[in-house]
């Protein structure tokens, strides 16, 4: 299997892993500060803002800034819960996300059930600033913490007649309050390429921010997969299932011929409702053009030679 | 010129009034969440279409009820869907796409579902325009036949409104469900039906009191 390597530089600038440092260190002196400031008047909080304010904003690659914590947390679509997008910041309060387990099984020669916590300590976290495109044609730019899913890939092995890959949310109604609607085939899948998983850029995100993965954000574990549209990037994975042939996601079931099963951002195939030529970037007023596959054309464009991507959007 | 208001036109303004009431209000306390061009967007287009809906089930309410109150807030109502409907355009045309006319073209003119919206838009100035009195004098019999249009632009509505969700279908679903009922019951055998319920007329006088 043939992995496209990207520069670690495309992925997190050296200047913003220093400025980063930078604000740790300031966040930590701002803390100690606080401490102190803390057991002189007495106070019982002595922890820092909960929220990393960036004083000095990173950027991604292309130079933009990252959305702030509290949009990133504030603002998901996340239809277990509900159909807007600022209730399930509250109602993701409690989901019970430890501990959780994820089964990897199906075309594999060593399926394994693993404990989420076991996961980030076998494999370190790398922080990812990606840019998520919304199909819904909003965006933002986002600090993931995460490992790369060929990782895992390594560790079960997919055999030769593995050819895509399933991936499965937790069905749990008495958690999941919108799992009771039954216009909705529960639970949530989607699926990748084998290729496509593979791929360096493909992470499974267990945090933001440095911090873990808020339950609201698909917390505790997740797919990022940046250069598709974001609800490729299924939140709360229980099961990952090598398959040979193409399974069918969530939306492709609702609605067919909105939602294929690539949905490789493209601003040339437009929704059935509307354009997906431009965007609007949470936090700025004015539309931006869309960017074919999100930005990410050099690394990945190479997996759909050939392929006529208005047919298999 | 005196002014009549009676009780069921003070409660229609209110109601109609109430959807741009939470919008202004949520919008200055900055609660729009953080794409706050969506949430106008598909807030001021389910009112203009609730409303328009509403407008439309005034005549058989009248008819199968003799709920004739309700007569006084048909054109009331109507205007109101076509004023939500204006400020859905604006704020496509104007906080969406900051009236880049040339970017705003090329989207629409590719997209079915927005030359759906944009002709039912169309479709309802000229109804709104001559929805004064003068110009139904004026106009006479074809005043009746312009005003029928209105079910067309219904109808082009729900339609926009079924490409436009993201696959929750069930809004607009009722909403055409609620369309195709109200169509059988203009069929001359239905419109004909009458049904006489106390409590109904009690209900009609309270609401035909005048105010001031």
């Amino acid at each position: 299997m043939k992995t496209n390597k990207i520069p670690s530089s495309q992925i997190t600038p050296e200047e913003i892993y220093i400025s980063r440092r930078k604000f740790i260190k300031n966040l930590a002196i701002i803390s100690a500060g606080s401490m102190i400031a803390a057991s002189c008047n007495g106070s019982s909080s002595l922890s820092p803002s909960s929220t990393p304010e960036l004083t000095n904003p990173a950027k991604d690659e292309l130079g933009d800034p990252l959305n702030s914590f509290q949009d990133i947390t504030g603002y998901t679509n996340y239809y277990e819960f509900a159909e807007d997008k600022s209730s399930p910041s509250r109602l993701a309060q409690g989901l019970k996300t430890f501990p959780w387990s994820l089964k990897v099984d199906g075309l594999v020669n060593n399926p394994k059930t693993y404990f989420v916590d076991d996961l980030k300590k076998k494999y370190p976290s790398e922080e990812r600033i990606y840019r998520l495109r919304c199909v819904e044609a909003w965006s933002m730019v986002i600090p993931w913490l995460g490992f790369p899913l060929n990782k895992l890939f390594e560790e079960v092995e997919p055999t030769s007649a593995a050819k895509f890959v399933r991936f499965e949310t937790l069905k749990d109604p008495a958690q999941y309050p919108g799992q009771g609607n039954r216009s909705y085939p529960w639970p949530y899948t989607e699926g990748l390429r084998l290729d496509e998983a593979m791929h360096d850029l493909t992470i499974l995100g267990t945090g933001l921010y440095g911090k873990d993965l808020p339950p609201q954000n698909g917390g505790p574990i997740r797919l990022v997969v940046p250069w598709k549209y974001g609800f490729k990037s299924i939140k709360a994975i229980v099961h990952i299932e090598l398959v040979a042939e193409q399974p069918t996601s969530f939306w492709m079931n609702l609605w067919p011929e909105a939602y294929g099963f690539y949905a490789n951002v493209n601003p040339e195939v437009p929704h059935p409702g509307w354009s997906q030529s431009s965007e609007l970037r949470i936090g700025e007023t004015k539309r931006r053009k869309t960017l074919m596959f999100n930005g990410y054309a050099d690394q990945v464009a190479a997996l759909y030679q050939g392929m006529d991507l208005t047919i298999n959007f | 010129m005196k002014i009549h208001l009676t009780r069921i036109q003070l409660l229609c303004h209110f109601l109609c009034l109430l959807p741009l009431f939470f919008l202004i209000y949520e919008a200055i306390l900055n609660q729009l969440t953080v794409n706050p061009v969506r949430e106008i967007a598909i807030r001021t287009g389910r009112t203009a279409i609730t409303i328009l809906l509403f407008s439309l089930l005034c005549t058989p309410l009248n008819n199968l009820l003799g709920l004739n109150s309700i007569l006084l807030i048909r054109r009331t109502s109507g205007l109101y869907a076509a004023f939500y409907a204006l400020l859905h355009f604006v704020n496509f045309i104007g906080f969406d796409y900051s009236f880049a006319w040339s970017e705003i073209w090329g989207v629409i003119r590719h997209q079915p579902s927005l030359i759906i919206g944009l002709t039912a838009f169309i479709l309802l100035i000229p109804l709104a325009v001559t929805s004064v009195q003068i110009f139904q004098k004026w106009l006479n019999k074809w005043w009746k036949r312009l005003n029928r249009l209105i079910y067309i632009i219904m109808l082009l509505e729900i339609l926009h409104f079924f490409l436009a969700v993201r696959a929750d279908l069930l809004l607009p679903k009722i909403y055409l469900f609620l369309y195709f009922l109200l169509m059988v019951l203009r069929i001359p055998y239905f419109s004909r039906w009458k049904f006489n319920f106390p409590r109904i007329t009690e209900i009609n006088n309270f609401f035909n009191k005048m105010l001031f």
